[in-house]
């Protein structure tokens, strides 16, 4: 017994030694990161259409759209169009398996199901919930099996009075399906109060959690816009990322975003301006600086007419051509995917910005939860407004997400000198390239171009 | 502590050091933060009020902050108290849900005070509209912009082709053949037909020339899902098909065009009218060719009309105090200095818009002939005012084409008819009734 205690603690204390003989001399190589399989979802917004030719078959459901939408990085796209049929779905599915993505579905057969059983006083009739449980059962039976299986669409932008339906959908979706995903997309925090029936964001996100039970919270924010052809950002654009990253880390859930990969009007004339590469690069980067787990795209395939907003192309036209936005997207995705496993092993801290100007602009002001300070930042200085997520990583080391925050329309570049305490080297992934620099005297110098971001993991 | 670090920044920005000898004498001025929508209407016409306010107020600072995108943005600041100004100038949007939950400033103490000459801002503010911040028996916010819509018309071309402006709907339809006759390839009408909520302008119109004021009245208090069959709804309704329902009456592809690109082919003479409002002018002043004139029309009657002269304010911008802003009382007594009279004409004269107060905008010299039409309209005429005060309403359940919207665009490519719009609307009210009532907490 004594004996034993004394090994432990000779085990201990050798362990201790190493471990401060590690801290005491430093290293000149940098952290390597094994490779862990963690992969960012990268989702897109509505997949190819289910119009057919004059033979009856499916004119864009096919193995070539399906290889293009493999091939533009994206991991998950989201079936919309096939809800009219069925089989549509099932063919989606296989090219799906073929081309080794994942695939929601949208089916009509279960969209519905659960919504009556809640009686009055919110209590479910167990023979309905049975009924619509047999239901549901019998209508994933169909698709389950497939490898791109991978969820199904339940809603888009609910308000909060649905979260109760909500909540008792997911409990009897994750036990018949507990490894796919109940995917419920939430508003923004532009969205009315009559939209959100009522709550405002902070409510309207933990009820959703606490009521829902999620794996993971998604919302959208269409930041890019344009009014009398000038660029304008919307002023809560940095706010919603906060409050949406603050409370999903709170309860511990990753949070993905949609990425505005598309010119839009609405019916009040509000424009969303044609996004640029810079555009969708500045998106991520900002999404990625507050710990985002996952991107979506909206849209991958243009949305059809006869809805109350009106579109430009996509990523792919009505038609089955390529966009410029596929290439841009494309190239970003890329980016991500390039080091998205090393991303994915820090943890988020928590967001610094700096500004050279006393009174900042809208985005920054209107935030709540910034850090003030960072041990590991002596000094920044900057020639533009910088946005920097804070992260940890596997081995307690610091990261750091540094994004050009001026709007990308603008076209301006970011000189960014960042004064890191105790680093003489840093890994930087620039456009997804993983480089080692040399820092002056612990001062990473660099410039930023337009929308750019660039994620830096200083090391001694 | 940022907030804080601005707030101090702000004030050492604001002290006024005045040098004398080893003496330093520190004025401190009060701030006064106004967001504002910049579009259409620009900043001018706020720059100035608040020269004249300083001027009056020399210990102020207003701070002017506009967005084109305000209305949106402001949503998040005022349920969260965060970067709040102490004033907003907003577009239509529910504001009565900030009221109901208690974001908005009470404006009751506004109404009651004097703006000039003994004369309250209640009394100053047009009848008809005294209520439109009125919920839950307490003022919450105060109209901003009056307006006249309906029909715009190319007046340089009417003139050199010797067409008359229409004074009944007939008239206008026997217009439309003239023009398609005499016109050399110009058409009738341009609109948005992405937006062609714009036909509301003159749809509503009519529908009030039918119904009459307290008909409409009747229509937006939303007691009876019956309200969705007014037969002046549906008439006007008929009369938007009879005119746009006959597609050569419209430039080709209007149906994929946004407000802009129509009114860009219509100063560019490719089309006599456009359902517009008095914005219009200023908003397309950059691209308006030389030379060009237009006007706005009274709207022609309809036959069977009860009000012969209707114009459609479409009343809904809106100004309001945010309960948690930080300088509220100034707030409000810069309201009431913007409402004299002076400064009322001043807005009239730098944005061709009036106000909803009583004042006469018409006596303004130097007035665009197209901006003298419409004051001309909006004195002469019965002012259609929209307020209601049902909670269907202002919790979007309930709007006056509630199912898809009005479909202007279907009636125009003959998938719908008036009545199939009208009977739809019906059905999904009647439908979706005791839903509604109960989400806008009209029953438990």
């Amino acid at each position: 017994m004594k004996k034993g205690f004394l090994n432990k603690l000779l085990v201990i204390i050798t362990v201790l030694l190493i471990s401060i003989s590690f801290v005491s001399c430093g290293s000149s190589e940098p952290p390597v990161y094994e490779d862990t399989g963690l992969e960012m979802q990268i989702g897109a917004w509505v997949s190819p259409n289910i119009q057919k030719d004059s033979s009856g078959n499916y004119k864009y459901i096919t193995l070539e759209q399906y290889q293009a939408i493999a091939d533009s990085g994206i991991n998950t796209i989201y079936g919309l169009y096939e809800v009219f049929d069925l089989n549509a779905t099932m063919t989606a599915l296989d090219l799906a398996d073929q081309v080794g993505i994942g695939y929601y579905v949208r089916d009509p057969r279960i969209s519905g199901l659960f919504q009556g059983v809640l009686n009055v006083q919110g209590i479910p009739d167990e023979d309905e919930v049975n009924d619509d449980y047999a239901d549901f059962i019998d209508a994933v039976d169909d698709y389950k099996d497939h490898v791109s299986f991978k969820g199904n669409l339940i809603y888009d932008e609910p308000g909060g009075s649905l979260y109760d339906w909500l909540g008792l959908y997911n409990e009897k979706y994750s036990t018949y399906l507990p490894d796919k995903d109940f995917y419920v997309n939430l508003l923004p925090t532009y969205a009315s109060l009559a939209q959100r029936d009522e709550l405002n964001y902070e409510q309207y996100l933990r009820q959703y959690i606490e009521t829902v039970n999620p794996a993971f919270v998604s919302y959208d924010h269409y930041p890019l816009m344009v009014f009398y052809e000038e660029p304008v950002l919307t002023d809560d654009f940095l706010y919603n990322l906060e409050i949406v990253s603050t409370i999903a880390h709170e309860y511990d859930l990753p949070f993905w975003t949609f990425i505005q990969t598309i010119g839009f009007t609405v019916p009040s004339g509000t424009q969303h301006r044609v996004p640029t590469e810079a555009d969708l690069r500045w998106q991520v980067a900002l999404s990625m600086a507050y710990g985002a787990q996952g991107i979506q795209h909206f849209c991958y395939w243009t949305p059809g007419t006869g809805t109350n907003e009106s579109f430009d192309n996509a990523m792919i036209d009505r038609e089955g051509n390529k966009t410029p936005l596929y290439f841009a997207a494309q190239t970003v995705n890329q980016e991500v995917l390039s080091y998205d496993e090393v991303y994915l092993q820090f943890d988020w801290q928590g967001v610094l910005t700096h500004s050279n100007e006393s009174f900042e602009v809208v985005n920054f002001r209107m935030l709540q939860n910034r850090l003030e300070s960072h041990a590991r930042i002596e000094s920044i200085t900057s020639e533009e407004d910088v946005v920097i997520g804070t992260f940890t990583g596997p081995n307690n080391e610091d990261a750091f997400m540094v994004v050009n925050f001026n709007d990308p329309a603008l076209g301006l570049s970011n000189k960014v000198q960042i004064d890191f305490n105790d680093a003489k080297q840093a890994i930087v992934y620039i456009k997804g390239v993983r480089t080692i620099v040399d820092l002056d005297k612990g001062v990473l110098d660099i410039e930023l171009e337009s929308g750019e971001g660039i994620f830096v993991i200083p090391f001694k | 502590m940022k907030k804080i670090l601005l707030i101090f920044v702000m004030f050492i920005s604001l002290m006024t050091f005045v040098g004398c000898g080893e003496k330093t004498t520190t004025i401190e001025k009060d701030i006064l933060r106004i967001g504002f929508v910049e579009a259409g209407y620009g900043r001018d016409w706020l720059v100035e009020w608040a020269n004249d306010y300083q001027a009056e107020n020399p210990n102020v600072e207003i701070i002017l902050e506009g967005n084109p995108n305000m209305t949106a943005n402001v949503g998040p600041k005022i349920e969260n108290s965060s970067d709040l100004a102490d004033v907003y100038f907003l577009l239509e949007t529910n504001w009565q849900k900030w009221a109901t939950m208690g974001y908005l400033e009470p404006l009751d103490d506004l109404y009651a005070s004097e703006v000039e000459d003994g004369v309250t801002l209640e009394d100053k503010l047009i009848d008809e509209v005294v209520d439109f911040g009125l919920i839950n028996d307490h003022y919450y916010s105060l109209p901003w912009n009056d307006g006249v819509t309906g029909i715009v018309y190319n007046a340089g071309m009417f003139e050199d082709k010797g067409w008359e402006v229409p004074e009944t709907f007939d008239e206008l339809v026997a217009l439309t053949e003239q023009i398609k006759t005499e016109g050399a390839g110009i058409k009738p009408f341009t609109w948005p037909g992405q937006y062609s909520a714009y036909w509301n302008f003159a749809v509503y119109g009519w529908w009030a020339q039918i119904e009459g004021i307290e008909g409409m009245n009747e229509f937006f208090r939303f007691e009876s899902p019956d309200v969705f069959l007014q037969q002046g709804k549906l008439k006007a309704m008929q009369a938007y098909e009879t005119l746009i329902g006959d597609q050569s009456n419209s430039i080709n592809g209007v149906n994929g065009l946004i407000h802009t690109q129509a009114q860009m082919q219509f100063v560019n003479g490719l089309a006599a009218m456009i359902p517009n409002g008095i914005w219009i002018e200023k908003e397309m002043e950059a691209a308006i060719p030389e030379g060009f004139e237009m006007k706005m029309m009274q709207l022609p009657t309809l036959e069977g009309a009860v009000e012969t002269k209707i114009n459609n304010s479409m009343l809904g911008d809106f100004i309001i105090i945010p309960k948690e802003a930080a300088n509220k009382e100034l707030a409000k007594d810069f309201l009431l200095f913007i409402s004299r009279d002076a400064e009322l004409i001043k807005y009239t004269e730098m944005t061709g818009s009036p106000r909803p107060f009583e004042y006469d905008p018409t006596q303004i010299e130097g007035l665009s002939p197209f901006v003298q039409s419409c004051l001309q309209i909006w004195k002469e005429s019965t002012n259609l005012y929209i307020i209601s005060k049902n909670p269907m309403y202002f919790g979007n359940l309930l709007n006056t084409f509630p199912k898809s919207g009005p479909l202007y665009g279907d009636i125009y490519l003959g998938d719908e008819t008036a009545q199939s719009v009208i009977q739809g609307d019906y059905d999904y009210v009647v439908q979706n009734w005791d839903e509604f009532r109960e989400r806008s907490g009209m029953v438990d």
